[in-house]
């Protein structure tokens, strides 16, 4: 199913056998197609994301990158009519067996949105949500807790006099990095990220990616973009998808400078997309 | 750039629109503006429309004037001087119209006393001679306005009285024929058809009253002590013997100076030496006793002894008199001083004219002040449209509210507070039925529901709302009344019964479903939960069947009655709580499901992707976005339950009363409108009560929908980014 004349021997099977080193695999496809209805959104793609490294996903508008950041904690279900083949595997267990709780999957599994989404609650209560839906009462430990993802997000000193102000008076990149931080609060071993600065002026960019750079010490980053500097700057490894197939998988440095496709190489020099 | 047309359109358009939206601003405005002019009057109180001075020609001097009185439309004056039979004068110039001598009392010398009950007519005269004259005399009205007003002389009977009986005062009864008098030693004689003549044995009389309708004697004494006796089996039965304290003074009493009987004779107004006035009435105990109490005290005290009262013949409208010349208007039931006259002349005698709207006082040489009153509504005030008022021949003060009655001496009783309450009631029962269902159906389809389904739903819940409330309350009254009746445990038992089952379906369904593969698909599963409730709705009925037969003999309202002590109306605040619960739903379901469905998805998602269940994203994150526009969403149910008309009026018993049982009936301010406005009068009392309750209608959707909007928008603000 799924299969493309165009598709290239070389990218995605060489890449779910990639050795990354000292990082072993977190996240893996095993010849995963997705439909939304009818209409075949990713094709056939197996590939491999390692632990505690930043993975950035590219490629054109509408090349199901997104699509594929999301089968990760299984947001696609909320969709209706879609359909999956293939297995995801978090640390090679199949995430989309029967007996795998969502619930439990998106804790391990967090994800940070394209528009940054914080509750139109305190900024403590946003940090406090994921603790609290688990069960956490506790006020000294909600405390800490809160302090520190709030300081992992790098936040912590801006508003730290300001936790029971409504979320929705910080700025734009305040709310992002808050929404990290809500993230990281729930203590997920996968960081997943859909354009996280599409949204943000250059200045709070420019900090997202610091703090981006900084996590992947603790977390396994999968991130989306827009932006091929972006990419550039903080990825260890890039994917880079077209028309729902992925076309090219490598370390960044060897995707930016020596794109093994054609394809890689007109979209990073910009001449389509 | 535009057209010059499209310029011209677009400020055409502007301006129908701008037309159109100050039009319903001004419509809104004017009917509010009505309906408040409408109402207005009801608290304007009693004003002096024209202030008129005059005298009387024609007295003889040194001739006393014993009677005088006005007809009811305030054309005439009778007077009745000692000397002289009657002289009828023309109100309006003073001048004399008809002199008419008394037949059978010519040459009888002067009277001595006189004495004449306008509504029965009954009248005596009593003169020097010993002649007593017993007889009626009637106003008699010409066909048209321009016409004489003349009296009619009737007499009945003529006693001679021995020279030892000097009477100083004497009263008739037409209908037994008895007279009593008062001697100038001041001792009571009563005298009999056949000529019979007894003293009573009733001592320190300061002044006394026979009633016109059953032969009732009321005697005021010295101190404050009223003594009542009735004629039956041809002797006086003293019913009460009491003593009156002065209102505030329990250890303070005064002599009673002057008595008189309100319209319908059941309240007795008795005022006193020192300018109180009172009324009283006898009250029927539960064991069939019958107690006179004063009810009514509150008035405000002329500042001389009460010389005359007046009560009026169309109302309970009463007027007090002192010598120096100050008259005090009040009403009864409603406990109001409605106004205070003041002339500096000595009285002799003052008249309220019948319908109550003029007051006319002459001195002893015939001059005379003729004041025209403008006095609509009386029996109104914030105390008997809002408070506790003790109505003639009730225990004690009550919130009553019966306007209309079988006789023209009925006492409205106007408290809006049982409507006020039945409308709460109505309300509270209806939305106690129509929240719990509304919301959880509206959190269902907006978060839960497979939105194949969310479709269907939505626009099939907005057209139960197209249901005319007609039809509802048919139903209710007719199908509803009726089954209810028979199935009280049953329908009780659902509201337990259900959501057990429901709750426990869904325990089982999960374990179902984490044990085996799903075989129905999702969008099917609703289907399940509509078994689920009619299963419930099964056992439940079947339940209380059971317990009806079992613990209750068969028959709820008969048990309900005999062991809780609750009556049971087949058209209660259950009904309608159903009814009209039904008639809310569809209006609470979709603002509801509109406010949760705004809620942005970005929220749902992040909290999902936080690893929060559906139940928890609900009850954390929609429940709260969504708080300000499901609150606009009750109020506003609440503001169309508050306002429901039709199924108040035919699935309750529309009985006005103070009773929170959900068994009994109650009447709404809305459907009491409807009931009363085709038989009220035209700008009546009632008219206007039934106005002023469609103001207070208003004003409670219009505080509930402005506090609904101040709250939603405050909230709103809290959850939004200015």
């Amino acid at each position: 199913m799924g299969f493309s004349l165009s598709r290239p021997e070389v990218s995605g099977g060489s890449a779910s056998q990639k050795d990354f080193g000292m990082y072993p695999v977190k996240l893996r496809t095993e010849s995963v197609s997705f439909w939304y209805g009818s209409n075949q959104a990713l094709k056939n793609i197996t590939m491999a994301i390692p632990a505690n490294q930043v993975t950035a996903l590219i490629g054109p508008s509408g090349c199901g990158k997104s699509t594929y950041l999301r089968l990760f904690n299984r947001m696609n279900d909320l969709i209706e009519g879609v359909r999956i083949t293939g297995r995801v595997l978090l640390d090679e267990q199949d995430i989309y067996a029967r007996h795998v709780d969502v619930v439990q999957l998106r804790k391990r599994v967090g994800m940070v949105f394209q528009k940054p989404n914080p509750f139109p609650k305190s900024v403590y209560d946003n940090v406090a949500y994921g603790p609290r839906i688990n069960g956490v009462r506790n006020r000294a430990e909600l405390d800490h807790i809160v302090e520190e993802a709030l300081r992992q997000a790098a936040l912590w000193e801006e508003v730290k006099d300001r936790l029971h102000v409504n979320a929705l008076e910080l700025s734009g990149g305040q709310q992002q990095r808050l929404c990290i931080a809500r993230t990281l609060a729930v203590k997920p071993e996968v960081i997943l990220m859909d354009e996280p600065t599409s949204a943000l002026d250059p200045i709070s960019t420019a900090r997202i990616e610091e703090l981006i750079v900084e996590l992947k010490s603790h977390y396994t980053v999968v991130i989306v973009t827009h932006n091929m500097q972006q990419a550039a700057r903080i990825s260890d490894y890039t994917a880079f998808f077209y028309l729902g197939e992925l076309i090219e998988f490598g370390a960044t440095e060897q995707i930016f400078t020596a794109p093994m496709r054609e394809e890689t190489e007109k979209y990073i020099t910009g001449r389509f997309g | 750039m535009a057209t010059p047309s499209a310029r011209w359109i677009d400020r055409l358009a502007r301006g129908i629109i701008t037309l159109g939206g100050v039009g319903v601003i001004a419509a809104v405005l004017g009917i509010l503006v009505f309906i408040f002019l409408e109402q207005l009057p009801l608290w304007r109180g009693a004003r002096v429309q024209s202030e008129m001075d005059g005298a009387l020609e024609g007295l003889i001097p040194g001739e006393r004037m014993l009677l005088a009185r006005i007809d009811e439309r305030q054309r005439a004056l009778a007077v009745l001087g000692d000397r002289f039979g009657w002289r009828i004068y023309d109100l309006a110039s003073g001048r004399l119209q008809d002199s008419l001598p008394v037949p059978g009392m010519e040459r009888a010398g002067r009277l001595r006393a006189a004495w004449w009950h306008v509504p029965s007519g009954a009248a005596a005269l009593f003169a020097e001679d010993g002649r007593l004259w017993l007889g009626q005399f009637r106003w008699e009205h010409p066909q048209t306005d321009a016409g004489p007003v003349r009296l009619r002389i009737q007499p009945d009977s003529l006693w001679q009285l021995s020279d030892t009986l000097a009477l100083r005062e004497v009263q008739y009864h037409r209908n037994t024929g008895i007279w009593v008098g008062l001697s100038a030693q001041g001792k009571l004689y009563a005298g009999y058809p056949g000529g019979r003549i007894e003293a009573l044995l009733v001592d320190s009389v300061s002044t006394y009253l026979l009633a016109s309708r059953a032969p009732v004697l009321y005697v005021g004494g010295a101190e404050g002590r009223l003594r009542i006796y009735r004629y039956e089996g041809r002797a006086w039965q003293g019913l009460t013997d009491t003593v009156l304290t002065t209102p505030g003074q329990p250890n303070r009493q005064s002599r009673i100076r002057s008595l008189a009987l309100l319209i319908g004779e059941r309240s007795l107004v008795i005022g006193d030496a020192e300018g109180h006035v009172r009324v009283g009435f006898f009250v029927r105990s539960q064991g069939g006793a019958e107690h006179f109490r004063i009810a009514h005290e509150e008035y405000r005290p002329l500042p001389g002894p009460i010389e005359i009262l007046q009560s009026s013949e169309r109302n309970r409208c009463f007027l007090a008199v002192d010598p120096q010349g100050r008259l005090g208007l009040y009403h009864a039931t409603s406990e109001r001083t409605l106004l205070t006259l003041y002339t500096s002349l000595p009285l002799s005698e003052a008249i309220l004219a019948p319908r109550g709207d003029g007051v006319l006082a002459i001195t002893a040489d015939g001059a005379y002040r003729h004041w025209r009153l403008e006095n609509p509504h009386p029996e109104v005030s914030l105390k008997a449209l809002f408070g506790k008022i003790w109505y003639e021949g009730y225990e004690g003060p009550a919130f009553v509210w019966q306007s209309t009655g079988g006789s023209d001496d009925f006492e409205p009783k106007l408290s809006l507070v049982p409507l006020i309450f039945g409308t709460l009631k109505g309300t509270l029962y209806a939305l106690l039925f129509a929240i719990p269902v509304a919301l959880l159906g509206a959190i269902y389809t907006a978060q839960f529901l497979h939105p194949r389904w969310r479709g269907v739903v939505k626009p099939m819940v907005e057209l139960m709302a197209s249901l005319p409330s007609v039809v509802l309350g048919f139903v209710a009254a007719l199908v509803v009344a009726p089954f209810l009746s028979r199935a009280v445990p049953g329908v009780l038992a659902v509201f337990l019964i259900l959501p057990l089952v429901v709750i426990a379906g869904a325990l089982l369904w999960s374990r179902i479903l984490a044990r085996y593969p799903r075989r129905i698909p999702r969008h099917m599963e609703v289907f399940l939960v509509f078994a689920l409730v009619v299963v419930a709705l099964l056992v439940s009925i079947e339940l209380g069947a059971l317990i009806e037969r079992i613990w209750m003999r068969g028959s709820f309202p008969d048990w309900a009655r005999e062991a809780l002590g609750l009556s049971y109306d087949q058209r209660n605040a259950l009904v309608v709580g159903f009814a009209m619960g039904f008639a809310v739903i569809p209006l609470i379901f979709t603002l509801a499901e509109d406010a949760l469905s705004s809620v942005p998805r970005s929220y749902v998602h992040a909290s999902l992707a936080l690893g929060a269940t559906e139940w928890q994203t609900t009850l954390r994150i929609l429940l709260p976005a969504a708080g300000s526009g499901i609150f606009s969403a009750i109020m506003i149910g609440f503001g169309r339950a508050v306002g429901e008309t039709m199924i108040v009026l035919m699935a309750t018993g529309n009985t006005p009363i103070l009773d929170w049982s959900p068994f009994n009936g109650f009447r709404a301010l809305s459907a009491n409108i409807a009931v009363e406005l085709p038989e009220a009068p035209y700008q009546g009392t009632l008219y206007r009560v039934l106005f002023l309750s469609g103001l207070l209608l208003f004003g409670l959707t219009f505080l509930v929908n402005t506090a609904a909007e101040v709250v939603r928008l405050r909230i709103r603000r809290k959850y939004q980014r200015a």
